[in-house]
């Protein structure tokens, strides 16, 4: 079955929706089209009390009128969803496609209550939320930019290129695939998604180390042909600060000392070295 | 358009990529580096400093998803900063290095501005999500999304002022500080991109200090040197 599915990408893992609820991804975009680009806006009115809580609302608004049972006041609902959100950027669409699962079924009569998707909501954006940022901001954005860095070291523009491919790949699949995705399945996303999700996060943390090792040794290789012995001592001292630093300082503190430090070694030390030598 | 016009507009659109969750991160110091030097007829330059930007803060992971600096602006700031004030001074390029760290200065000041706006604004704008309630009980959905979706203005409107201080203070400014104290003694400066970028290669080395991961950082580190040795 995953075979099958393989074109689909990183979403396989959540497995297939029940036949009855399979659809084409044409399909899918066709109908929530209008859902998916407010996806791209949903942390525009982000504020300190309900967080992204707007935005989600500006995400289903286009459906809440059609999710009105007969009878019921579209109102509740919209005030139902108007609420705290808190999923993060980039696993949000997939928390807004459940919801629009859900309130879709729970519209057409199955047995779907508005506190059942406000659970679900919950529970599925503080894991998703803590997840995606971890595998985005701390391996797959650090790695990307070591790459454009490097490619920068020698003023190609190359590594920029491939930062914003690399990035951005996953970065649509994970905001358009992932609503499509909780669209599709619903509250059936979670689960066996949230334990493979991501399965190339193992290649991507490798070789955001690897990269990182070769960026450092092209800065120390680089330090030596610019100005030898002093500029690789300083490079080490620099690289040894930054790590001191940061368990005392806060980053714009440390990179700020370092930046001043740096500047006054590099006016200093031909002076010192011409009046000693 | 003239450069006080343009660059704050770039700043404003790179704002909205990156603070109305568009994201597809073109933003960054690197890419806005490049842009700016783009549209002041100057990409090498403005790519360098950018790029030189964004290397001193590689490896700074936002804490919950927020940034400490709003390094999109700074990106824009340093690029346009370090071009504007070369074509200004009228001192030789001795002085290069120190417009360079100048431009760093500034868009460090630019960037901590940027987050505390953002900041302020994030504690403050809670009154829009009040007023899409009362709109939504009154079954106006499409007024209430419309509040939302008035605060891409409010992105582009912090971004373009706050770049537009940063270019017509900072242009200026440097200028009057390398007229007033360049001289042979700066020189040295130019060596700035050679050693700045070791703060991120620190920063990185940070987030890499986990036993397997260690391992592939100095892998990559050796493999550097065993190409250099062998590839002569």
């Amino acid at each position: 079955m995953e075979n099958n599915r393989r074109h689909e990408g990183i979403w396989t893992e959540a497995g297939d929706a029940p036949p009855g609820a399979r659809r084409s991804r044409s399909a899918l975009l066709k109908e929530h089209g209008n859902a998916i680009w407010r996806l791209f806006f949903i942390q525009s009115s982000r504020n300190e009390r309900t967080l992204d809580g707007l935005g989600l609302f500006a995400v289903l608004a286009p459906f809440l009128r059609q999710w009105a049972r007969p009878g019921e006041d579209a109102k509740a609902i919209a005030r139902a969803h108007l609420g705290y959100f808190n999923a993060g950027l980039y696993l949000s669409s997939m928390v807004a496609g459940v919801v629009a699962n859900m309130e879709g079924r729970r519209a057409r009569g199955e047995r779907v209550t508005p506190d059942g998707i406000d659970r679900v909501t919950t529970a599925l954006s503080s894991v998703l939320a803590a997840r995606a940022n971890y595998f985005f901001d701390a391996l797959l954005i650090p790695l990307g930019l070591t790459i454009a860095s490097i490619s920068a070291i020698y003023g190609s523009y190359i590594g920029l290129v491939i930062f914003l491919v690399l990035y951005n790949f996953y970065h649509f699949q994970s905001r358009i695939g992932g609503y499509c995705r909780g669209a599709e399945l619903g509250e059936g996303v979670g689960g066996a998604f949230v334990g493979r999700l991501f399965r190339e996060e193992r290649l991507v943390t490798g070789c955001s180390a690897f990269a990182s090792g070769i960026f450092a040794a092209l800065l120390f290789a680089r330090a030596r042909s610019a100005g030898g012995a002093a500029f690789i001592v300083w490079g080490a001292v620099a690289i040894v600060s930054a790590l001191a630093l940061e368990k005392k300082l806060s980053r714009v503190w440390s990179v700020t000392a370092i930046l001043f430090a740096t500047a006054l070694y590099l006016v200093v030390y031909p002076l010192v070295y011409a009046k000693f030598r | 358009m003239i450069p006080a016009l343009s660059i704050p507009f770039l700043a404003g659109a790179l704002a909205v990529d990156n603070r109305s969750s568009v994201r597809l991160l073109i933003s960054q110091p690197v890419c806005g580096g490049l842009l700016a030097g783009l549209v002041l007829g100057n990409p090498r330059e403005g790519f360098l400093a950018g790029a030189l930007l964004q290397m001193i803060f590689l490896g700074m992971i936002p804490v919950r998803g927020i940034a400490a600096l709003d390094l999109p602006l700074g990106g824009v700031a340093v690029g346009a900063l370090s071009i504007l004030a070369q074509r200004s001074t009228n001192v030789d390029s001795t002085a290069k290095g120190l417009v360079l760290f100048l431009s760093l200065a500034a868009a460090l000041i630019a960037a901590i501005a940027g987050r505390a706006a953002y900041r302020l604004w994030e504690s403050r704008s809670y009154f829009l999500t009040e007023g899409a309630l009362r709109l939504a009980g009154a079954g106006r959905f499409r007024l209430a999304s419309a509040l939302h979706f008035s605060t891409v203005a409010i992105h582009f409107a912090i971004g373009f002022a706050l770049t537009a201080g940063a270019v017509l203070g900072g242009v200026p400014a440097i200028v009057m500080i390398v007229e007033a104290i360049s001289g042979k003694w700066c020189d040295p400066l130019g060596s700035l991109p050679v050693l700045l970028p070791f703060i991120g290669a620190g920063a990185l080395l940070a987030l890499n200090l986990t036993r397997v991961r260690i391992v592939l950082f100095m892998a990559g580190f050796c493999a550097v040197f065993l190409v250099m040795f062998f590839g002569g």
